[in-house]
Formats: structure tokens, sequence, C-alpha cells
């Protein structure tokens, strides 16, 4: 069966710099995927990639058995891949709702059915529904998640990419983000997640890929990953798996 | 001369400037773009006016508004779309180079003497308001200005390519990373300031009745003056720096002895100078929205 997402050795460099280096995963349809590793590990770089926003150096990124080489970024929310960059990077001059608005973009609606997904949005997170009309840049930094998130679920993506979710956001507001990141895999969506709270992530994800130095060191099950004690090695430097590098 | 007399004389030359202004203004707002071939829009929409002018007027106005947009979004595509990713400074030599060279192409073309038209005299028939003799092209200007600044208000502020312009101002990958087609959203701009161009142009061509393949430069000087005055990327704030050039424009043209009014233009620019040592952000400084774009 054709992976939803199938990354193939994929190097991504910035300049003299590799980020990614024949770097290849996949994720299944509906399925959660998080991606694990410290910084520099080329987590956003990936996603960056198959967002089309940095070239590959070489290696192809499909969806759905489809290469998405010469896809513009516009083009990639089209075909259905979201998002939600670490800096949310929300228009903070545009209202909340105009926000939302923007997220549908691409897709041939009428203004009820806008409505009616924004709506779908506010139930999800009903914070945003008490400040729709407000300017997005004096939103709190857990309002800009939520905000984000919701704005790229408006492309309706089949795929939706979150790039460190809970980062700077109150342990409270970090459960509401989890949450609908839950109700969104219950639903169905396939999404790949990037985090370095790798405790946040084995609680939604069904697989994970630990990542260091541009390259895949070990990919498994939370509980698998967790018990070879992996993430704690990568991330906190106790015992270098050096042995387990690809050349 | 009374008062109420010079101000609708202010109101009708800032009018035009003020179009001006907004139609250099919403695309620096969009893309950071001062464009001084904006200038040229509007050069060429007189020629196209002078070429058309034996039609019914609609027909030559239509034949105008068709040409200048098109005009508009060539000079996008092949030009400014190539080097969207340079800086500011690298768009603003490229869009000099582009309004010299249009200038020379029409130099070649229709030769640098200036033609004329005669293109609605009815227009410029005064009629007897209260006292006042206002000339009809003069309650055209207003009447336009008010209208379009209103239009386009609206449309930035409500429609879906509105705040499609507003997202990309803001931060273009962002907006391309949403599934916003900034390319699209570009080429709208570039074809309503092209409508702004045109308005100039009929209003412009009308009154005065002639033309020079230079003209537009003086005319792009003047609204970019505005747009500084008023604040750059506010498109209030190019209406009013517009209307404020436009009013003392007409002042000193009434205050200055004959022996200088010849040199009116410097002591407009000086007083821009002056008034940007004392508020260089321009009189409405970019702070929300609806400002921007």
């Amino acid at each position: 069966m054709t992976p939803h997402l199938q990354i193939e050795d994929v190097s991504v460099t910035y300049g003299a710099v590799r980020a990614l280096n024949r770097l290849s995963i996949h994720a299944a349809k509906g399925e959660t995927v998080a991606l694990i590793g410290p910084n520099g590990a080329g987590k956003s770089s990936l996603l960056l990639a198959i967002a089309g926003v940095v070239p590959l150096r070489s290696g192809a990124v499909r969806l759905e058995g489809r290469d998405l080489a010469g896809q513009e970024p516009e083009q990639r929310v089209g075909l259905g891949i979201s998002l939600v960059p670490e800096t949310r990077d929300v228009f903070k001059k545009l209202s909340t709702h105009e926000n939302l608005l923007i997220g549908a973009s691409r897709r041939r609606l009428t203004r009820a059915q806008m409505q009616a997904d924004a709506d779908r949005i506010y139930a999800l997170f009903p914070r945003l529904a008490e400040r729709h009309n407000h300017m997005a840049g004096f939103l709190s930094g857990g309002e800009q998640q939520m905000l984000a998130i919701g704005r790229a679920l408006m492309a309706e993506p089949g795929l939706l990419m979150l790039d460190e979710p809970s980062l700077g956001l109150a342990p409270v507001v970090t459960d509401a983000v989890y949450a609908a990141i839950a109700t969104l895999r219950d639903q169905g969506t396939t999404i790949l997640l990037v985090e370095q709270n790798a405790a946040r992530a084995f609680s939604v994800c069904d697989r994970a890929y630990l990542m260091q130095a541009g390259q895949v060191i070990e990919e498994g099950s939370a509980a698998s990953l967790s018990a070879r004690g992996s993430v704690e090695s990568v991330l906190f430097g106790r015992s270098a798996p050096a042995k387990e590098l690809r050349p | 001369m009374t008062l109420l007399q010079m101000l609708i004389d202010a109101a009708s030359v800032g009018g035009l400037y003020a179009l001006t202004a907004i139609g250099i203004g919403l695309i620096f707002g969009v893309i950071g773009l001062v464009n001084f071939a904006y200038g040229e829009y509007i050069m060429v929409g007189a020629y196209v006016l002078l070429l058309s002018a034996s039609l019914y007027w609609p027909f030559a106005i239509a034949a105008v508004l068709v040409f200048v947009v098109l005009f508009a979004l060539a000079s996008d595509y092949l030009v400014f779309r190539q080097v969207r990713r340079a800086p500011p400074e690298t768009l603003m030599i490229v869009s000099f180079g582009l309004s010299f060279m249009i200038q020379h192409i029409w130099v070649v073309m229709f030769g640098s003497l200036t033609k004329t038209v005669n293109f609605l005299p009815a227009i410029n028939r005064s009629v007897e308001i209260a006292g006042l003799r206002i000339a009809g092209v003069s309650l055209l200007q207003i009447a336009a200005t008010v209208v379009l600044t209103t239009v386009l208000a609206l449309f930035i502020k409500y429609t879906r390519i509105g705040y499609q312009m507003r997202a990309v101002s803001e931060n273009p990958r962002m907006a391309r990373l949403v599934g916003v087609n900034s390319n699209r959203v570009i080429a709208v701009a570039f074809a309503i300031s092209a409508v702004l161009a045109v308005t100039v142009t009929v209003l412009f061509v009308a009154q005065t009745g002639s033309m020079t393949p230079f003209f537009g430069v003086s005319l792009t000087m003047i609204g970019f003056v505005a747009t500084v005055i008023g604040g750059m990327g506010s498109l209030p704030g190019c209406a009013l720096g517009g209307f404020l050039v436009g009013a003392v424009t007409t002042i000193l043209q009434m205050v200055l002895p004959p022996h200088l009014q010849p040199f009116r233009e410097a002591f407009v620019f000086t007083s821009v100078i002056l008034m940007l040592l004392v508020r260089p952000q321009g009189l409405i400084a970019v702070r929300s929205a609806w400002e921007r774009v």
C-alpha cells in the first residue's frame, strides 16, 4: 500500500551546511508521526522541505505516490499539505477571523461554507471564538498557536505538519493544543509532529523518528523508543548513539 | 477668490495627486516596490486616448482601460516578477529603468513634441454653484477621488482578495504557506493601480488636452511625495498627502508673486522637506491592518 507521505533520500543544504542528509521517512494515511531530536537535527528543515519552502538537493517528497518536485508551496497546500511553523506567523494585522479565512485560500467556498468551516475551528478552539474580531497581533502566545493550527485546518489538509506546537506555552495551554491534536488524529488526519518535548509527542503519536544531525537514527513506537532509552541519550547526551548513525 | 473657491480648487488638484499617490502606495504596500514607472501607465494611457479619441467616449475610455491594465500586468509579469526577491533599492532602480525605457520607446513611436487632443470638452465647462464658478472636470476629480478611495478601502477590508493582499503585504512567505497565490494577488494590485492611473489619465487629458512622453514623470514625483508625506504604505495617508500637496500647490499659486510662480514646485518640495524633518514617518504611520496596503 502506498504511504500517504514518503520522503526518499532527501538532502537539504544551506550553503555549506547540510541540514538533511539522505533522510527517508514515511507516514501512513491517518497516522501521527513524531520527529524527535535536539536543535539542529533538521526537523524544521524537513517540514519546510515537504512544504516546498526550501529546495531539495537530492531525493524526493511524495504525497500519495505523487512526486511533489516543482510544486510551489501554495500548490502543495492545494494538494493537502499544511504547515504550522514554529514561529506561528499569524498575520498580526488581520483579525482572528480573517486569519482563518485566509487559510481557506486554495478552496473554492461560498461565504456560508467558509463561515461553517470557521465555526468548526471555533468549536475546536473556543478561545478563538471569543477573540474572533481581535487583531491576531494582540492574541497571547497560546491563542496565536491555536489560530495558526486553525488557519492550517481551514485548508482541510490531508497532511498536517506541526512544528514545536508546545514551544513557549504554559502547561495548561499546551494541554489544550494537544487535546486538539488528539482530536484531529482521531478524525483521521495524517499528522507530522516536530517536538522537543518527547513525552508530549509520545502522548499522541503512533510512531516516532529520532533524528540527529540531519539523519534518522532510530524509528519505532513511543513505547519501544522509550524502552531503549534512545530519546534521552540523543536529547540529553547521556550516551552518544554514534554506532547507529548511518554513513 | 473666496476661501471656498480655493478649497474646491485645492481638492480638485489634490484629488488627482491623491489618486496617483494611492496607485503608487498600493503597490508599495503589497510588495514594497516604489514604482517609478507608474507615471508611464498614465502617459501611455494618454496616447491610447489620443489614438482612440474619435471613438464614442465610453469606448475610448474602455480602450484606455484595457490597454493600461494589460500594460501594468505585463510590467509586473515581465519585469518586476523577475526581481521579486531582490532588495527594495534594486526594485526601485529597476522601476527607474523601466520608466526611462518606456518614455524613450514612446519618443521613437510618437516623437518628443507635445501632442494635443480635445477629449470631452463639455466637462471643462464651468457650472455656477452658490455663486462659485467651478469647472465640471474639477467636480469630477473630487468625485472620482472620493468614490475610488472609498471603493478601494472597502475592497481591501472586506473582500477575499483584499485580505489576501494584506496577508501578502505582511508576510509573503507565510501567505504562500497558507495557500495564497501571491503572484495573482500582486497582479490584482497592479490592475487596481492601473485603473487609478486610467482615471488620472482621462481627467488630466480632458483638463489639459496635451501630452508628451515625459509628462508622467512629474505626476509620479508629486504622487511619490504625497505618498511619503502621508506615510508609506498607508492608503488613507496617500489620499491625505495628495490632497495636502494639492492644497499647498493651489495656495502657492495664489500667494506667490508672478516672478516666483515658475518656482512653485521648489516651494512645494521645500515644504515637504520641512515637514519630513518634523515627522519623518509621514502623517499617518502604518500601525494597523487596514492602513497598510
